[in-house]
């Protein structure tokens, strides 16, 4: 979650969406817009879970599978995926996802932080775990997803 | 008040009895009604933006693919002093003579009380009741560009939709009276080229400002024939280059601004303190405060809370400014000067393994189309190229980029020279030259660092990303694989 909100209010709001038949969800305030799919230009040599870069009205858009990223197969891309415009700090970005499904608002007290389990690489991008109507959502920690520096690249 | 609409038909099948018929290449409008203060205020948020700027009278009512119902029609008479309705459909045009003689048309069905308000101004000059035709034919009013076009004549017989009917007129002009003023847009320089994106965001301020400019700028006929100028205003839109830059500029020759009533207003508005000195550009450069409005009332075209303000944000935006200058009696200027070099780069667009890339003409020598006999291997896996006795290292930029494997020949593949910093040359194979043109660069996020051989992006016309290349970091960077180890190439 973004720091700017995380003691000072009780109730968290999560959008939730669909990759591989699961269910994920980032903190709404860091989505900036969803978008409907469009082809990503790729680029060389950038790492696998770098879809491209897309057009995002003038300015270059760099677009993370997060499927890929989380170490799953590739979204399939087509028009039945969006793209989540996150900002993590200064860094905007797209996340490749099957579908948006649910905006959830909760209160912070039903999140859970995820048990340890060191053979899942997807395990350190989750913040934490939440139960809502029997599903279990996964709260993405976006500063992991996408980190800041430029060490991960190239 | 009487109506002469009988009935109305999208399909024109079952012809159109009652309705005269116009064609226009555009236009837009449904039932205009000229009415009375009290709707007006209501009916005033629902106008779109857009529409009123032709809109025929004070407040017009839109209905999509029907007509207005008996009780809306009967609510509209009754509040309006005078109600024109208008069907606007699309349709095909046909000489009836060669079937290839065709255009799909935007239709305008008029009644009787057209034009409510403006001015129709037709070739030759006729009256609007000429649309009853001749001999029992309804006649029809065409556009001079679909007239040009399928080489039409008044006095001529078309076909819409299985009717004829007998051409009487071109449409010259069709004025729009919403404001009770008469406007004549000129556009020059259209042809000066901007970056898409640029224009995508011009769209709204310079809307704003046109709206602006007939609002607020010109005067109504009898002010500008009280002072001598012709009832026409004319609002001039002209983009040009100009030292690096474009320049747009939104011209009106109107009565340009009232100082003293601006003055006024911000020191109303508490904008500025009463006992202020201000020069005449000062006053001027009021318009641009948040929340500045210099109509006695608010009209349907602008003043909706929108202001001058908003324009210049979004120009500022987009790195340019914005500057007024007015002279009493004569008129106001806008302009607005925009960088062309966000950072414009001159390059050659190709496609590589269909992937579009631009390559900086600058460090383009020269383009050629390989024969076998050019082609010499060097290595297991490396090629040289032969040009003008020298050997050039051959590079598959398809290959380079991760985008393919190597090609099992490069026989009539199309090679760029490309010259490094140093002097040395190297041959870069693309699959297509597309075009040459100028691109506005783009910067990658930072978050992908190095991107080995890629300097920046663009965007092209089509809205996609070209990466642009560096084609000298790429040959530094590059692994000269041109051939798999399987392939014997020709040399």
């Amino acid at each position: 979650m973004t720091e700017q909100n995380t003691q000072s209010t009780s109730e968290v709001e999560l959008l939730s969406f669909r990759l591989a038949d699961e269910e994920y969800s980032v903190d709404i305030m860091s989505v900036r817009e969803i978008r409907g799919w469009t082809r990503a230009t790729p680029l060389p040599h950038a790492p696998a879970h770098v879809r491209g870069v897309i057009n995002l009205r003038g300015t270059v858009l760099p677009v993370v599978d997060l499927s890929v990223r989380l170490g799953m197969a590739p979204v399939e891309g087509d028009a039945r995926n969006v793209i989540i415009v996150v900002q993590v700090g200064s860094q905007t970005a797209g996340l490749l996802v099957d579908a948006v499904s649910d905006i959830l608002a909760l209160p912070r007290s039903e999140l859970q932080t995820p048990p340890e389990l060191a053979a899942d690489t997807a395990h350190s991008f989750i913040e934490a775990l939440t139960i809502v109507e029997g599903r279990m959502i996964r709260v993405l920690d976006l500063t992991a997803v996408l980190p800041d520096d430029t060490a991960e690249a190239a | 008040m009487s109506l002469s609409l009988t009935i109305a038909r999208r399909e024109l099948r079952g012809g159109i009895r009652g309705f005269w018929v116009m064609l226009l290449c555009l236009m837009l409008g449904v039932a205009a009604i000229a009415s009375v203060g009290l709707v007006r205020s209501a009916i005033e948020r629902a106008l779109s933006d857009q529409g009123a700027v032709l809109l025929g009278g004070d407040a017009q009512y839109e209905f999509t693919y029907r007509r207005a119902k008996p009780d809306e029609l009967q609510w509209i008479t009754d509040h309006a002093t005078a109600v024109s309705e208008v069907i606007d459909f699309r349709s095909m045009l046909s000489t009836g003579i060669d079937p290839a003689d065709r255009a799909l048309t935007q239709v305008k069905a008029v009644d009787g009380a057209y034009p409510l308000t403006g001015k129709l101004q037709l070739d030759p000059p006729v009256t609007p009741q000429a649309l009853k035709g001749e001999g029992g034919v309804p006649g029809i009013f065409l556009d001079p560009i679909l007239a040009d076009r399928l080489g039409l004549k008044p006095g001529d017989k078309v076909q819409l939709g299985g009717q004829d009917f007998v051409m009487m007129a071109r449409i010259v002009r069709e004025a729009s009276g919403a404001v009770g003023k008469e406007v004549r847009l000129r556009t020059e320089g259209e042809a000066t080229e901007v970056d898409k994106t640029v224009i995508e965001r011009l769209a709204d301020p310079l809307t704003h400002m046109i709206r602006n400019a007939v609002d607020h700028g010109l005067e109504t006929p009898e002010k500008r024939q009280a002072a001598g100028k012709p009832p026409e205003g004319v609002i001039t839109l002209s983009a040009q280059h100009r030292s690096g830059r474009v320049v747009i500029e939104v011209v009106d020759d109107g009565a340009g601004i009232n100082r003293p009533k601006v003055r006024q207003i911000a020191i109303d508005k508490g904008l500025i303190s009463p006992d202020a000195a201000l020069s005449d550009t000062e006053i001027d450069n009021l318009l641009f405060l948040p929340g500045f409005s210099t109509a006695d009332q608010v009209s349907a075209l602008s003043g909706r809370g929108v202001g001058m303000d908003v324009v210049r944000s979004a120009i500022q935006s987009l790195g340019g400014r914005i500057t007024i200058t007015s002279e009493p009696g004569k008129g106001t200027r806008f302009s607005i000067s925009l960088p062309l070099t966000l950072a414009v780069l001159d390059g050659m667009v190709v496609n590589v393994a269909g992937e579009t890339l631009v390559v900086p003409l600058s460090a383009i020598l020269e383009t050629a189309t390989l024969s076998s006999d050019d082609i010499r291997s060097l290595g297991p896996e490396t090629n040289v190229i032969h040009v003008r006795g020298a050997f050039v290292p051959l590079y598959d930029l398809g290959a380079e980029l991760g985008y393919r494997s190597p090609k099992s020949s490069y026989d009539g593949g199309i090679v760029l020279l490309t010259a490094q910093e140093n002097g040395a040359r190297s041959a870069l194979v693309v699959d297509a030259i597309m075009e040459q043109r100028q691109v506005v660069i783009k910067g990658l996020q930072r978050s992908y660092g190095h991107i080995p051989g890629v300097a920046a992006a663009t965007i092209l016309g089509d809205g996609q990303i070209a990466l642009i290349l560096d084609p000298a970091d790429l040959v530094q960077n590059a692994t000269g694989r041109t051939r798999s180890a399987d392939f014997a190439l020709a040399g």
